[in-house]
């Protein structure tokens, strides 16, 4: 399996820290359906540097996985279109074939999936599991890969890995099963891992360990992260940038820490405000979302999470808001009437009078501490 | 590194010992986990089924070994005897032995039951997954032409091309095998499908798996023992399908025997003589219903996907 790494023709020479790790520019990603063009990404830009931690937040359906899976370029051939650009350690690998990216995957970057119980081979024991990459990417042979997988193990956090190595997915649990692809994610030592809601198919006890795993392993190696995730909470200490995605737009992006003291989109409020709170009361009702995002093959005009905005007016409802700098650095948002008060992009001309019109509002959530 | 990691191990562990093993002690230590888990029982019926289907195939093997009669001598001193020590089976209205002509006739329904479905799963079988995991036009072609051959009535093409071309043993065997490919397509492309689209493979391509290495080695050994178990079901319906044929005179000629067509040349005697069909039809029956039970039972004993509760 060797010959792999020798027939693509991208090389990745080694990079300083200083270098941009990933450089996602205006990318689309768009399917054609019965019902006509399906648009999961609309124009998203990102930066990661090594060793950096993006946490893409959004709900269901609003285009993170989509959005991973064209940064990596696992998306079907037939049916999809991706334009824009996707820069990985200054080579384009948006449009680049299957069998140069297959060097690539793996090696460089890797996927930890959501559902630990379906993205492990029932039939495969877990210690050839986790050798396979070892012997696809490097010239190890049989027995060095079976070390290694023991080193993996232990590193994971798995008790008598030497039993593991012999055991079916079947035979582990859950959260041993997501430490595993973790482990295997992790085998050919990726400068970009990419995972993809890791804990959400796991019990609330173990999702924490899931996160500081990834956390402790991804310091050891100067990895570069990007954590999906629909959790807010789940991010607000584990990550560098926060981009908040809608409808597979960016509505918001910011570093983590402005983006919980200067929360610009209602959005994002709306997201914060329903997660459950240990100080609340018993019993308290969690602030669900009104509606439910809109559809991705008629997206309305304006803002797309508009119908669901408590500050909506009317303008909202015809003119899609530009994704806009806010005061702080680095801060982006897409809103008419930001949150606080703050300036926010000029409406057009027609119905720059509604602006004055808009009503007071509280203050954004205050974010948890980090 | 791994000093950080400590604190979880309890937790871990208990989490996993109770998924492994009802009796253990969820608060157990590690020495907990290197217990054996409990062996899974094939059961004796399992065990009865596979020595009877040794047994057919052995002695159909080595029949030409064994102390049996002639199948073809034909006895006109002990014509539609019943069984008794002579003949232990009895003999037919040509006075040749029962028992060994069961046991030669074996060899035929056996050749062709195999061989066809061997035959099927290599055009069948090899189109279904290729269908399955590469989708697209190839899929579409496959797919289609598969409902074609379905939608035909396969008996009437068989037995036309049975008459056209001819019945020698290898033949039937290839025009069965073509026959059972058809429907092995079907049931390996369904079972491909549903694992194509499980969250291993996309991950096995994300660590760069070729399409080659992931049919050989994440989708083939997901698809095999509902495909093992299917196909000695399809031996089964071969064996019986050559003896259909054999009834219509069609499949290997007389005098050499096979389960079909001893079923065939008993028929004229039912009413006086039933043990001319009984046996070989008890010889199908028996045979059948070992597979079957073998087929299926070795199915679940090696399905490693349930955690062994």
């Amino acid at each position: 399996m060797s010959p792999e790494i020798q027939t693509g023709n991208l090389t990745f020479p080694e990079v300083s820290d200083e270098t941009t790790l990933l450089e996602v520019d205006d990318l689309h990603t768009t399917f054609s359906t019965s019902r006509g063009p399906l648009h999961a990404v609309n124009g998203v830009s990102l930066t990661l540097d090594r060793g950096e931690t993006i946490g893409i937040v959004g709900e269901s359906g609003s285009g993170k996985t989509v959005l991973t899976r064209s940064i990596m370029g696992l998306v079907p051939r037939e049916g999809v279109t991706r334009t824009g650009s996707v820069n990985f350690m200054g080579q384009e690998i948006l449009n680049a074939p299957d069998k140069s990216l297959r060097q690539l995957w793996g090696s460089q970057i890797a996927m930890v999936f959501q559902d630990p119980m379906t993205s492990l081979n029932p039939v495969m024991r877990i210690g050839k599991q986790i050798a396979e990459p070892l012997r696809l990417h490097t010239d190890m042979d049989g027995k060095e890969a079976r070390a290694n997988a023991l080193s993996l193990l232990t590193q994971v956090g798995i008790p008598s890995p030497e039993e593991r190595l012999r055991a079916y997915p079947g035979e582990l649990s859950g959260g041993m099963r997501q430490r595993v692809m973790i482990a295997i994610a992790l085998a050919c030592a990726p400068r970009l891992l990419l995972a993809d809601e890791p804990t959400t198919g796991l019990d609330v006890t173990v999702q924490a360990q899931i996160l500081d795993l990834l956390a402790t392993l991804q310091k050891d190696r100067t990895m570069a992260m990007i954590l999906v995730t629909h959790d807010l909470g789940v991010v607000a200490t584990r990550t560098d940038k926060i981009i908040v995605m809608y409808a597979g737009n960016v509505v918001e992006q910011a570093p983590t820490a402005t983006l919980f003291s200067a929360m610009a989109m209602p959005y994002t409020e709306a997201l914060l405000g329903s997660t459950p709170r240990i100080a609340n009361p018993s019993h308290t009702r969690l602030n669900a979302i009104e509606g439910r995002p809109p559809d991705l093959v008629n997206v309305p005009p304006g803002c797309p999470f508009s119908p669901r905005c408590k500050y909506a007016q009317d303008i909202c409802h015809q003119v899609r808001p530009p994704l806009v700098p806010a005061a702080e650095p680095n801060h982006l948002f897409a809103c008419w009437f930001p949150l606080g008060g703050r300036s926010g992009p000029h409406p057009p001309a027609v119905t720059v009078g509604v602006a004055s019109e808009r009503p007071d509002r509280p203050d954004p959530v205050p974010g948890p501490a980090s | 590194m791994t000093d950080r990691l400590v604190p979880v191990e309890p937790q871990e562990a208990g989490t996993t010992i109770s998924t492994r093993a009802v009796d253990a002690d969820v608060g157990g230590t590690a020495a907990a986990l290197t217990e054996a888990p409990a062996k899974k029982r094939l059961g004796w019926f399992f065990w009865v089924c596979a020595a009877w289907i040794a047994l057919v195939i052995l002695t159909a093997i080595f029949a030409g070994l064994l102390p049996l009669k002639d199948p073809l001598y034909q006895d006109y001193s002990a014509l539609n005897q019943g069984p008794s020590g002579a003949h232990l089976l009895g003999t037919d209205d040509l006075g040749r032995d029962i028992f060994s002509r069961v046991i030669y006739g074996a060899r035929v329904s056996l050749v062709i039951g195999f061989g066809a479905i061997l035959i099927g799963l290599a055009i069948g079988g090899t189109l279904g997954i290729m269908s399955g995991y590469l989708r697209g036009k190839f899929d579409t072609i496959t797919n289609s032409a598969s409902y074609v051959f379905l939608a035909y009535p396969a008996i009437v093409a068989i037995i036309a091309i049975v008459a056209f071309w001819g019945n020698a043993w290898w033949q039937i065997t290839l025009i069965l095998g073509v026959a059972a490919s058809p429907i092995l397509y079907r049931v390996v492309r369904a079972s491909t499908l549903s694992y194509s689209t499980k969250e291993f493979v996309m991950s096995a391509r994300a660590l760069g798996a070729t399409n080659w290495r992931i049919l050989t080695k994440e989708i083939l050994p997901n698809v095999l023992p509902a495909i093992a178990s299917f196909s000695l079901i399809g031996v089964a319906t071969v064996i019986v399908l050559e003896g259909s044929l054999a009834f219509l005179g069609l499949s290997v000629q007389p005098p050499t025997p096979s389960w079909g067509n001893m079923i065939n040349e008993g028929r004229t005697e039912l009413t006086t003589d039933p043990w001319l069909v009984l046996f070989p039809a008890l010889a199908i029956f028996f045979f059948l219903l070992a597979l079957n039970f073998v087929g299926d039972r070795l199915r679940q004993h090696f399905d490693v996907t349930v955690g062994r509760l």
